[in-house]
């Protein structure tokens, strides 16, 4: 299988008065040619930094960083950022959280869109016009001609959001990083935005990291997911086989978390007790041992490796589901 | 990153910052020939107006008397001589004189000078006709006439004889009485009287240069050459030599030093206080330095109508206490000369040996002693209250005397600073007890008469308690007996009415381009006119 | 809506106009000593009492302010007045006319030239934020800022003008008379003034520089393909300097009444030259004037970065309706 992207043993720290926080700890992750992966974790659980370090967006005098990245068999972490940066756009591109803050609130719709294809492919002035026009028809923005001298903040948030894909789009990207795209959505643009995407991905025939918190969100619009927790990968499988075949307590704390339409009204929804680990000390254990309701002493004396369990199907657990296990007090 | 072409906001920006360097670089040949006898005088006073009242001080008389003339002046060895007047004669007593004028003597507006037009000038500073009340000539003139209310007494004591002749006649005996037409009192057109303007933006005079643009810059007088000016030079070419006199006020003494180091200057004038800087350009090989005489003396005036100084333990004490040797090199940083007795030591009525005996001299241990004598006297501790302006100079000044009267034991603290008007006027007004003033000036000492002499002096206050002094004085310019003024002055210092701390000088500096055509100022040598009496007529500057 | 707002804004600014002279004429009245005396000490009777009637002594304040107000709007601010009372004043207007552009120019070249320098700097600064040179920098523009004018001024004179002869130590010469000469005038009193600016802007900048590049946009904007450059000057710098804005228009209205020292030094002799000779001889009117242009200054200057900050944010644009 040909990789577009290929993680491995990626190591990311960041220096805080606090000493040394640890966000995402020996991580490999290869995302094949055509496919869409999702990493899923709650917010802490170092996804975002990942999807950020692996694309080269992560900089300064604070991370440090170690691992290696290749994107389209070249070695990103030994290029220079000149050279990273000319992959972005043309090869890699990104979609953020929040479509307000992730788009310049004081510059025009149309030129953040016209910027990308002016500086990165030089286009004249008015064959960027023409194409951010067409950029914007296919997020299937409606009137795109008058959104061009429009601000932001003039937007509502689905149509920002398909603003910021018509951004990451717009230099035809082999490999699209989707940062939570649809959390600050309405539940109703969230599926035509997710659906967008989905049309997308064909069309253009790019692969996609989606990442996300919503086990829901990968579901249906991923064919490989990728756990996380505390830093690390927890569970990863076909998508298919992981909904299937849960293997991590955690993927099933994460899982129980999604508010269904099917829900009795007055029920609680589920929410996974304790919270994440202190990154600046890494436990002895299981990171999830402290909240796990199947917790054994081995848990927390012993870390787990990842194992596989066949059918591409990897989980760092002792006591994976499925087993016999007495759940906890 | 690649160029996007440019918009018109870089055209512009780009276009400006072309004229910028452009105009940079333009090393500009065209001022180096409108410089030449363009002559530009760097002074430190601003323009508040050369009315007299305006009480303007010796950098703008300067200034003012190349536009405007008297009918004295004095030549270099201090004697009154005529100067707009052809001739002068008085009678044995003192009583009578004759001033005959130069004939075809023109104001720069047309007006021929004539007797009238000088009887319309006393006329005006009496505050007669037109009302110029209260000026400072004024109390000169009144009290040389003796009082004149009405134009019908005007008419009896100033009587022009004929077109060109004009006759005092004086109550009383006065000698010097040639003198009053020495200083301040200039003539100004019959027009300009009228205007009651005397110079605040238009004016005219007989002097050597006319007004062209003064009073909306009041740091910026430009004079222009008249061109039907009376005086010949040396060469018995006409004068003035220079087209225009630029005065510029600069207020900061180490910048008027550069700007003639630069050119931006050609001429510069500097007082003691300015030490620092005058010890730099006395080692300045591209600046002419002229160091008129130290003929002007700073002197403490007591208010001896009121508490504290109507007793003399107090004004003593404030004699002894002040250290004039500190003063001068304070102050002037060796520039000035400390002083103990009325005027510098050449002063005609100066006391011998610098009169440091039959003055009080600086003496801190007699200090403490008449400082012990006012509170067994009055019970109270001296306390002293010093005026200021806002002048740096005068606050520092003040400070410094201050020090010395806590040394001595009393107590001493600094008035909020008024205005140099304010000041003068209504010094005791201002419930001041003492003042500072540079009334002697020159060796003429018609001015300093006028302070010390007047009795109930309207004009500030001054008033000696002492009645024999006054008639002392009055004698004194009656017979202009040195002998009369030495006993006066000798009471007047040795009771401490007056207390004089330093006499310093007027300088001059020039730059290279500066010709003194008529060998006026030999090089490095003195001359007595530094000072308000300067003549630029004869001045050249190289281009 | 867009009309209505600009009104508003308009009638807000009458309203502190208004306040602010009336202020102004309550406190000239205040002034300790008797302004007749003060400014006429040698005028006839009939000279003080038309003095009195012109300084409205004779009516209530309120006649009086408005009388004022309606000579100033006129563009008459009064007469510079001579001690003896009619006939020598001089009409405050023309001295403006000598002193007001001198302080424009000299206000105008230090902002441009300040401002000039302190965005590049500001934004590096931020971009570089606690790195060496970061510390390094900023610490020598504290170093500069701490220098006062005048010393610096009269340094500047000592180099630049005497020992390598490369522009007039004072002065001031009219644009119209020879451009060239103009700016070599203006160049050692902006470089004065501007290196305190320099310093206070840049820290400014740099402060609200780090603050914007946190923000999700500027990694957006990397993640674009942009380079820093591109990202700096185009992205960051426009929601980096509201606060930067508001303190150059505080200061434009400051150098325009407020560069005393360096006016002296350099004899350009503005309107803060004017205005402190005002004071110090007690020109009332010419004190009420000058205080109320200034006051104009100010909130022209406000307004006008009122309207930049709409031009450089436009969200404020819709928040004004």
């Amino acid at each position: 299988m040909n990789t577009i992207l290929s993680i491995a043993a990626m190591n990311i720290k960041f220096v805080t008065p606090r000493g040394l926080l640890e966000a995402v700890h020996e991580v490999s992750l290869d995302i094949p040619v055509g496919s869409s992966v999702g990493i899923v974790g709650e917010s802490g659980s170092g996804k975002t930094v990942l999807s950020r370090a692996a694309m080269g967006l992560l900089s300064g005098s604070t991370v440090r960083r170690e691992g290696k990245v290749v994107f389209d068999g070249k070695e990103l972490t030994t290029m220079t950022r000149e050279q990273v940066r000319n992959e972005f756009g043309t090869g890699m591109a990104m979609i953020f959280q929040d479509p307000m803050t992730a788009l310049n609130p004081v510059r025009r719709v149309g030129t953040q869109i016209a910027e990308s294809l002016r500086i990165r492919l030089g286009m004249s002035k008015k064959a960027a016009v023409v194409r951010t026009i067409e950029l914007l028809s296919l997020v299937q923005i409606p009137d795109p001609q008058a959104m061009l001298r429009k601000f932001p903040y003039q937007l509502s948030g689905g149509m920002r959001q398909r603003v910021m894909i018509a951004i990451a789009i717009s230099c035809s990207p082999k490999l699209l990083f989707a940062d939570e795209p649809t959390t600050a959505l309405d539940v109703t643009v969230q599926s035509q935005i997710l659906q967008l995407l989905s049309d997308l991905r064909r069309e253009l025939k790019m692969s996609m990291v989606l990442v996300t918190h919503d086990l829901g969100v990968v579901a249906g619009n991923t064919d490989y997911v990728a756990v996380m927790y505390a830093g690390e990968i927890v569970e990863q499988a076909p998508t298919s086989e992981l909904f299937a075949n849960m293997k991590m307590p955690y993927t099933e704390a994460l899982l129980k978390s999604i508010p269904t339409i099917h829900m009795q009204s007055g029920k609680r929804l589920a929410v996974i007790e304790g919270r994440l680990p202190d990154p600046t000390s890494r436990l002895q254990g299981c990171s999830f041992a402290p909240r796990c309701p199947y917790v054994q002493p081995k848990c927390t004396a012993e870390h787990p490796p990842l194992v596989n369990a066949g059918n591409d199907h990897l989980y760092r657990c002792w006591f994976p589901l499925g087993q016999t296990i007495a759940r906890k007090q | 990153m690649r160029v996007i072409k440019g918009s018109w906001h870089k055209k512009v920006a780009l276009a400006a910052v072309v004229t910028m360097v452009t105009s940079l670089g333009q090393i500009a040949p065209t001022n180096a020939a409108s410089k030449a006898n363009n002559l530009v005088i760097a002074i430190s006073e601003f323009d508040s107006g050369w009315c007299l009242q305006d009480s303007p001080g010796g950098e703008q008389i300067l200034a003012k008397n190349q536009v405007s003339e008297t009918l004295m002046t004095t030549n270099n060895k201090g004697k009154p001589v005529p100067y707009l007047a052809k001739s002068v004669e008085n009678s044995a007593d003192f009583k009578t004189w004759k001033f005959t004028l130069r004939e075809g003597i023109m104001f720069h507006d047309g007006e021929e000078l004539t007797a009238a037009t000088v009887a319309a000038n006393v006329a005006g500073n009496l505050g007669l006709n037109p009302v110029i009340p209260g000026s400072l000539p004024a109390i000169a003139w009144q009290d040389a006439l003796g009082g004149v209310t009405s134009l019908a007494q005007f008419a009896a004591k100033v009587q022009p004889l004929s077109k060109y002749v004009i006759q005092f006649n004086l109550p009383a005996p006065r000698p010097l009485f040639s003198e009053i037409w020495g200083g301040r009192s200039t003539l100004w057109s019959s027009k300009t009287l009228q205007t009651k303007q005397c110079g605040q933006t238009v004016g005219a005079g007989t002097g050597p240069f006319k007004i062209q643009s003064k009073g909306v810059d009041k740091a910026k007088t430009v004079l222009e050459a008249n061109t039907s000016y009376w005086r010949k030079g040396a060469d018995g070419k006409s004068l003035p030599r220079a087209k225009t006199l630029t005065f510029l006020t600069i207020v900061d003494g180490s910048q008027r030093r550069n700007a003639l180091l630069k050119g931006q200057a050609d001429m510069a004038t500097f007082t003691s206080v300015g030490g620092l800087v005058l010890n730099e350009m006395k080692k300045d090989k591209s600046i002419t330095l002229f160091e008129g005489p130290r003929d002007t003396t700073w002197s403490f005036h007591m208010n001896s109508a009121a508490a504290p100084f109507n007793s003399k333990n107090a004004r003593l004490a404030f004699s002894y206490a002040l250290d004039r040797e500190a003063l001068a090199k304070v102050v002037a940083k060796g520039n000035a000369d400390p002083a103990y007795c009325f005027g510098a030591t050449y002063h005609p009525y100066n006391l011998s040996n610098g009169g440091k005996k039959k003055c009080a001299p600086s003496d801190l241990a007699k200090a403490k002693e008449y400082v012990a004598a006012y509170q067994t006297e009055t019970g109270k501790q001296l306390a002293v209250v010093l005026p200021t302006t806002e002048s740096q100079e005068s606050i520092k000044l003040a400070q410094a005397v201050c020090n010395m009267m806590i040394k001595a034991g009393a107590t001493c603290t600094l008035m909020p600073p008024v205005t140099a008007t304010a000041y003068i006027l209504r010094g005791f007004a201002l419930q001041q007890q003492v003042s500072n003033f540079n009334v002697v000036f020159g060796y003429s000492s018609s001015f300093a008469d006028l302070f010390s002499r007047k009795t109930n002096l309207e004009l500030s206050g001054f008033r000696f308690t002492n009645p024999g002094l006054a008639a002392c004085f009055q004698t004194a310019v009656e017979t202009n007996s040195k002998a009369k003024y030495q006993e006066c002055v000798g009471v007047l210092h040795g009771d401490a009415y007056w207390v004089p701390a330093w006499t310093e000088a007027t300088f001059i500096a020039s730059g290279k381009n500066v010709v003194f055509s008529d060998g006026l100022l030999p090089s490095g040598g003195k001359r007595r006119e530094i000072d308000a009496r300067f003549d630029f007529a004869t001045i050249t500057v190289s281009g | 809506m867009k009309l209505l707002g600009a009104v508003i804004i308009l009638v807000r600014a009458l309203v502190v106009l208004f306040l602010v002279t009336f202020m102004i004429t309550v406190l000239v009245r205040l002034l300790p000593g008797d302004p007749v005396d003060t400014l006429m000490p040698f005028a006839t009777d009939e000279g003080r009492e038309q003095l009195r009637s012109e300084l409205g002594l004779n009516i209530n304040i309120v006649q009086y302010y408005f009388r004022w107000l309606g000579d100033f709007v006129r563009g008459d601010f009064g007469q510079w007045y001579a001690s003896t009372g009619d006939g020598g004043g001089v009409p405050i207007g023309q001295m403006l006319g000598v002193a007001l552009p001198r302080s424009l120019f000299l206000m105008f070249y230090t902002m441009v030239f300040s401002l000039t320098l302190a965005l590049p700097i500001g934004i590096f600064l931020g971009y570089r934020a606690d790195t060496r040179i970061d510390r390094t920098l900023s610490n020598a523009m504290f170093a500069l800022s701490s220098i006062p004018s005048f010393a610096l001024g009269l340094s500047l004179v000592y180099i630049l003008g005497l020992r390598l002869d490369l522009l007039p130590v004072l002065g001031y010469v009219p644009f119209t008379e020879s451009p060239g000469e103009h700016f070599k005038s203006m160049v050692l009193p902006v470089l004065s003034l501007s290196v305190g600016l320099i310093a206070g802007f840049s820290r400014l900048l740099r402060v609200d520089t780090i603050a914007t590049l946190r923000e999700d946009f500027v990694t957006m904007a990397s993640s674009k393909g942009l380079s820093n450059g591109w990202i700096l000057w185009r992205h960051v710098l426009r929601p980096s300097s509201a606060t930067l804005m508001t303190s150059a228009a505080l200061q434009m209205g400051g150098l325009i009444g407020g560069a005393v020292v360096i006016e002296i030094i350099f004899a350009l002799n503005g309107f803060g030259m004017l205005l402190n000779t005002a004071i110090v001889t007690r020109q009332y009117l010419a004190i009420q004037s000058l205080v109320a242009l200034i006051a104009v200054a100010f909130i022209f200057f406000n307004l006008v970065v009122n309207v930049l900050y709409a031009v450089v944010d436009p969200r404020v644009r819709s928040a004004r309706g």
